[in-house]
């Protein structure tokens, strides 16, 4: 058995997604989360693995199949030719051959691919195969990705109000300044969760530079990405009448959100306090007020105090950073993935087509295969064989 | 003891059709040896089956999930396996031939047998004797008798051509998807069940992908591409993605039969030979088709009631109602024991007036308000007797008309005309809806009289 025909084969694939497809309906029976079980068995147990490395290793010999096809083309002979979709045989004793078949296959927009002494072949779409090597590639730069995500991945974080420093994965950072991104009120109706915010960001100083992390997509500096993953409100508040006044770190968005504090031994819970309530039908909206929010507090006769720096409500952040070995790759395999999506359209209309021709004292073989629609290539090969006779008996009358 | 007895005899009757459609085959392909192997894979799977299921299965614990696991697997494969042996013929080897058979025998009764036997098994620990069991077998017997009976005339049937491996795998798988398993042992159809599963590896491969990329869904936190992410992590494009899977086998074996090219004619010079060549071409391709088509409006049926069962229509009972002491006014609670209004959920009422029923409903639209009309289309209305196609159910967030079946728009009730249900005025509060018997009752009468004048469809 031919170990590489087998590796790139389709069989091989569709079996390997059967494993792969069996493997996650077994998943399902008996595990609360079934994706991350199936998730956890590919990258983590040894059957799993040895799964995925086939699947690697499958896409891999698909590529180099791929490109040897387009590389490598023997001249034809009459077992070739036999093989082909099409085939005919028609005497042809002029020596003139040759050079005949060679200006159809020109004449048609077929390139001359390889000839010998008696056979000749030209092609058409010979790099077709380039859209699904991509594609492969994509994939294989992917699944490299995420294995190496998933091993490789240290993940830490901080949370920081203004002026604070941290350590993570080695690095010292201290948070310069915060940009909310929140807005002035926000209304909320019913249960249903509306509250967003689009864009926080906050100044973060790391050795002797200073760089801008936000909320949405991670930002590489020093090997690590960083990113916010948290953000709130961290109001002045004293436990007692007597007590001094403190920053709490309260998580208690979005609005609604319940956070609790000690006092004492007892668990107090503080929220947001709506400004106003408005009612239309049955519907009922809180109005909050987000650039100096009020609190409400559930403290069973406790009632911390609270104050304000300088005017205004302090605020902190969650800064998370991440030090990760495949994010890079996973990003590249998604580019080049959906750029082969992309390209394996042009299949649609570019594909690779074969006719060849092989001679053989008086007679004349010549056959045609089509890579894709090969019932419409039949049809074009009877055609053309009316077309070759006529170019015969012109040869013979010349 | 006669649902037990009704389940085994449909049970038995789906084996014998497959068992029919296999002979059929065989018989077609002059492979008479095969047959013996193919009733001992039979009798094996129900023997055994029966006995695991009997002595194994619980039908609310103990084997059951990784009995259902492995019919799942087993019916999805060979249904799954069938797009991949297009030009395949019956293995020569003898070996493999008789193990081919066997095999098919026992995977299309094995499980249905021990799920049938765990069934009877627990009818008859509630009966306190062994009748529903026995009934059972008899029943099985009896329904796979039926289905067995024409075999003696398939030697009549010329069904070359008609069925081939793929054809018979493809048939077989499909019937199995769509009947397959018990209802009474199982919770849900196959399908559901796949599309269940491919639902969550859908949202968890996203939700993967996110964290991977750092934007992972976040409390109050916007993350790039959110909208992208949600759309093709959701329920829709898992159902497509199922539909697309389970639509594949037929799809690709009819696409490869009608990709053959016409046969050649050029080398015959009688027109009516080409002619006929071709047409005896064409019509061996319709006879080959037939079976792919039965399977794709088999899968097609299949995908059509998984989706009403996933989207079924919420047609709530009314609750009768009526006035409170010297009120002239019905008083329809905001939350009752069903849940509150604000749930957009539809609500249907019952007042007694005299010896009449009138249906009315009340639903709360988008815009927070609440609506109430008649349970009645002033446009059409079902024969007397149809009384289960009379009124409105919700479908989603549309009413729908149980007759005309149209989708109606919640936003558009209260107001009169079109498909709307008949309106009439009422007033509410946070906690009621008061219904002035007035105006349903002067309602109720105003939509009799269009009935009378038969202005109705």
């Amino acid at each position: 058995m031919n170990v590489f025909s087998t590796a790139s084969s389709v069989r091989f694939t569709i079996a390997l997604i059967i494993a792969a497809a069996g493997a996650y309906v077994h998943a399902t029976f008996g595990s609360a989360n079934p994706y991350d079980a199936w998730a956890a068995f590919m990258l983590s147990n040894p059957a799993g693995i040895a799964l995925y490395a086939a699947a690697v290793l499958n896409l891999a010999a698909g590529i180099a199949a791929a490109l040897r096809d387009s590389l490598r083309i023997a001249p034809p002979n009459s077992e070739s030719i036999l093989s082909m979709d099409s085939c005919a045989e028609i005497g042809y004793p002029s020596q003139n051959w040759r050079k005949q078949a060679g200006n159809w296959l020109t004449t048609h927009g077929f390139s001359i691919a390889a000839e010998s002494e008696s056979s000749i072949t030209g092609i058409k779409g010979r790099w077709s195969s380039l859209p699904g090597v991509l594609l492969r590639f994509g994939l294989i730069t992917l699944l490299i990705g995420i294995a190496a995500s998933h091993h490789t991945r240290r993940v830490e974080s901080a949370m920081l109000s203004p002026g604070e420093s941290a350590l993570l994965l080695g690095n010292s950072i201290q948070l310069v300044s915060i940009e909310s991104g929140m807005p002035e009120s926000h209304l909320q109706i019913g249960k249903e969760r509306s509250f967003a915010i689009e864009n926080a960001s906050a100044r973060i100083r790391l050795g002797g530079g200073e760089f801008i992390a936000g909320s949405g997509w991670p930002v590489g500096n020093s090997g690590i990405y960083w990113k916010i993953s948290g953000l709130g409100f961290a109001p002045e508040i004293a436990l007692s009448a007597e007590g001094g006044m403190r920053p709490y770190r309260l998580e208690i968005l979005p609005p609604g959100r319940e956070d609790s504090i000690d006092i004492n031994g007892s668990s107090v819970k503080i929220a947001l306090a709506p400004e106003r309530v408005i009612r239309k039908g049955l519907l009922s909206g809180e109005v909050y007020n987000l650039t100096s929010p009020t609190f409400k507090v559930d403290g069973r006769g406790m009632e911390p105090k609270f104050g304000k720096t300088g005017g205004k409500t302090g605020a902190w952040i969650r800064v998370l950073a991440v030090r990760d070995a495949g994010l890079g790759m996973v990003k590249a395999g998604l580019a080049i993935v959906c750029s082969g999506l992309l390209a394996v359209f042009c299949n649609l209309f570019w594909y690779k087509r074969e006719m060849a021709f092989a001679h053989d004292g008086d007679t004349l073989m010549f056959g045609y295969s089509e890579q894709y629609l090969k019932k419409w290539g039949v049809y074009r090969f009877e055609r053309w064989r009316a077309e070759l006779e006529a170019m015969r008996s012109a040869d013979s009358a010349s | 003891m006669f649902s037990i007895a009704s389940a085994a005899f449909r049970e038995g009757a789906e084996i014998g059709f497959l068992i029919l459609l296999a002979v059929s085959f065989l018989k077609a392909e002059q492979r008479d040896e095969l047959l013996t192997p193919l009733f001992a894979g039979l009798a094996f799977a129900v023997f055994s089956g029966a006995y695991a299921g009997y002595a194994l299965l619980d039908p609310t614990g103990g084997y059951r999930n990784p009995w259902i696991f492995w019919a799942i697997t087993i019916h999805g494969a060979i249904f799954f396996t069938s797009a991949f042996l297009w030009d395949t013929q019956l293995p020569s080897s003898r070996k493999t031939s008789f193990a081919s058979a066997a095999f098919f025998g026992f995977a299309i009764a094995f499980f249905e047998a021990g799920a049938l036997a765990s069934v009877a098994k627990g009818a008859s620990l509630e009966a306190g004797n062994s009748y529903p069991a026995i009934g059972a077998a008899l029943s099985l017997a009896a329904g796979a008798a039926i289905l067995l009976s024409p075999l003696r005339f398939i030697r009549r049937l010329d069904m070359r051509g008609v069925i081939s491996p793929a054809t018979l795998l493809l048939v077989a798988g499909a019937f199995r998807l769509v009947t397959g398993g018990m209802d009474e042992f199982e919770e849900q159809n196959l399908f559901i069940a796949i599309q269940r599963g491919m639902e969550v590896f859908v949202s968890g491969a996203v939700r993967n992908l996110r964290e991977i990329l750092l934007i992972p869904d976040h409390l109050y936190l916007s993350a790039p591409a959110s909208g992208f992410f949600a759309y093709i992590g959701g329920d829709r494009m898992a159902m497509s993605a199922t539909v697309a899977v389970i639509f594949f086998p037929p799809l690709w074996l009819l696409a490869r039969l009608v990709s053959a090219p016409d046969p050649a004619v050029s080398g015959i010079r009688v027109g009516a030979e080409r002619r006929m060549k071709i047409a005896g071409f064409r019509r061996d391709l319709t006879l080959a088709g037939a079976p792919m088509m039965a399977a794709f409006l088999m899968i097609f049926f299949l995908v059509h009631s998984a989706n009403l069962s996933l989207n079924p229509l919420f047609d709530p009972a009314p609750v009768a109602v009526t006035p409170g002491d010297n009120e002239d006014f019905l008083r329809l609670p905001m939350t009752d024991k069903t849940g509150n209004l604000s749930d957009k959920k539809i609500r249907k009422y019952l007042y007694l007036y005299g010896d009449k029923k009138i249906t009315f409903l009340a639903i709360v639209k988008p815009d927070g308000t609440p609506a109430v009309a008649l349970d009645e289309c002033e446009i059409c209305r079902p024969a007397a007797w149809n009384t289960k196609a009379l009124g409105y159910a919700q479908r989603g967030e549309n009413l729908v008309c149980k007759y005309c079946v149209s989708p109606i728009s919640v936003t558009s009730v209260g107001q009169p005309g079109g498909c709307n249900p008949i309106p009439f005025e009422a007033k509410f509060d946070a906690e009621y809806i008061y219904v002035p018997l007035k105006n349903l009752i002067d309602a109720w009468k105003a939509a009799q009289k269009i009935e009378k004048a038969g202005t109705h469809l």
